[in-house]
């Protein structure tokens, strides 16, 4: 995914496009091909708009001036579309990992739901912030929705690490990718604000590199075959759980207590 | 400028945590996580079994009293001293492996939330905290003791507390393994 930052390409700018569509193509022929979208059907989707949108930009270069404001709304509308299916992405990564742990998921689903809606309203805030001009709206508002995908994914990896549910290789290819590409966008936006114009070109340089780090994760993978899918958990019955939990949270409790009294002596 | 070195920072403090939380389960995890190859969890969950409360007895007979008064009028200065370091060490050491047993115990309760249809939200969020909050004392008390501000006595006291969990987590142990063989627990 290549940002248009300015009307003529350096050879520099020319080859990491080059770089970057070749991974992106790759990328999503090699998600057909190890049938990916069986598994992951929004991310392989996602792919997919990657690389359809790129080659609209290209078509859209053509033809037309890059400081035009026909480009400016189709470059902003396509980038709110594709940050949606970043979103969505995750979203479906939750449901893909959780779901299968059926009291996790009951549990999770509210807390991975309050993180995004929290992140959301943080972002809404920051972006009434900025509104006064266009200039600083759009970056504030994409910071704080990349902001909203990066909290949802680092909660969803929270539970899975607490709860020690297992993620496979793709999944954890596509979550690290994710969160690659999201946090040097935020990193990125946040230097726009004041100083973006005396480092530009790094700025732009950095933004492209950043999505070819996460393709160059998501690719890694895809190279062998996809390991056979884990049948789904067997759970044990509820009242095992209303036998067990609270006499291990009793203990818990108890060895609490004692230990801040010993710190208290 | 230092807008950007905050942003760098928050950005790398972002990916550390995404990576912390990506990396690969260790072999103690690893064995509670649901098995695939028609290994029976019940194996895995032997290694639940608490194995340092079990030594309790002969750590106390070693860390009593007893021995430090026949020592301080028999031994010279110097070896008292030293002897008495030695100890502390192996008081902290002792101590690092009831942490283990607590881990293990705290980790029990994931395992059989995992399995578990229902959850229940309060007691769940009761144990988070309680794991939470004994970490942070525990690692008080562990640096006192280390600063010689705790006698012996009382890291004694520690132990026999976080000792008394051996046999409760021997039966949560026993309970769950027969609850692997007869509901399924593995995958």
């Amino acid at each position: 995914m290549m940002r248009s930052v300015a009307a003529s390409f350096s050879p520099l700018d020319a080859w990491i496009w080059a770089v970057g569509t070749t991974l992106e193509v790759g990328v999503f022929t090699l998600a057909l091909y190890r049938g990916l979208y069986r598994r992951i059907p929004i991310f392989t989707t996602y792919i997919g708009l990657v690389v359809l949108w790129e080659a609209l930009q290209w078509g859209m270069l053509q033809r037309m001036n890059p400081a035009s404001g026909r480009y400016f709304y189709f470059y902003w509308i396509s980038q709110a579309v594709l940050l949606t299916a970043r979103g969505l992405v995750v979203a479906e990564l939750c449901y893909r990992v959780v779901r299968p742990y059926r009291g996790v998921w009951m549990l999770a689903r509210l807390l991975l739901l309050l993180t995004a809606a929290t992140l959301l309203v943080f972002a809404a805030i920051e972006s009434a912030g900025a509104a006064v001009s266009l200039d600083r709206f759009i970056p504030a508002t994409e910071q704080g929705l990349e902001f909203a995908v990066v909290g949802s994914l680092l909660a969803l990896l929270g539970v899975c690490r607490y709860y020690g549910l297992a993620l496979d290789l793709v999944t954890r290819a596509v979550a690290l990718g994710l969160a690659l590409y999201s946090i040097l966008t935020i990193v990125n936006n946040s230097m726009i604000f004041k100083s973006i114009l005396p480092h530009f070109w790094l700025w732009a340089v950095l933004w492209r590199v950043s999505y070819q780090g996460a393709l160059l994760v998501w690719v890694w993978p895809l190279l062998r075959p996809l390991a056979e899918r884990e049948p789904l958990p067997v759970m044990a019955s509820a009242g095992r759980y209303q036998e067990l939990a609270p006499e291990l949270s009793e203990r818990m409790r108890e060895l609490n207590n004692r230990l801040l009294q010993f710190l208290q002596r | 400028m230092s807008d950007i070195v905050i942003s760098a920072l928050i950005g790398i403090g972002l990916m550390a945590a995404a990576i912390w939380l990506l990396r690969p389960p260790s072999q103690f995890r690893a064995a509670l996580l649901p098995q695939t190859g028609g290994e029976s969890a019940a194996s895995a969950l032997d290694n639940l079994a608490a194995s340092h409360c079990r030594y309790f007895p002969q750590v106390r007979q070693a860390f009593s009293n007893q021995d430090d008064a026949y020592l301080r009028g028999k031994a010279s200065p110097a070896a008292l001293r030293a002897w008495r370091k030695a100890r502390r060490r192996a008081m902290r050491n002792f101590l690092a492996g009831l942490y283990k047993d607590f881990a293990q115990l705290n980790r029990t309760a994931r395992a059989v939330a995992r399995m578990a249809p229902h959850l229940d939200r309060l007691r769940e969020a009761e144990l988070f905290w309680l794991g939470l909050r004994f970490r942070l004392v525990y690692r008080v008390a562990v640096m006192e003791l280390t600063l010689g501000v705790r006698p012996a006595q009382q890291v004694l006291q520690l132990a026999e507390i976080i000792g008394g969990l051996g046999s409760a987590l021997e039966r949560l142990t026993s309970a769950l393994a027969e609850n692997s063989g007869s509901s399924g627990l593995t995958s």
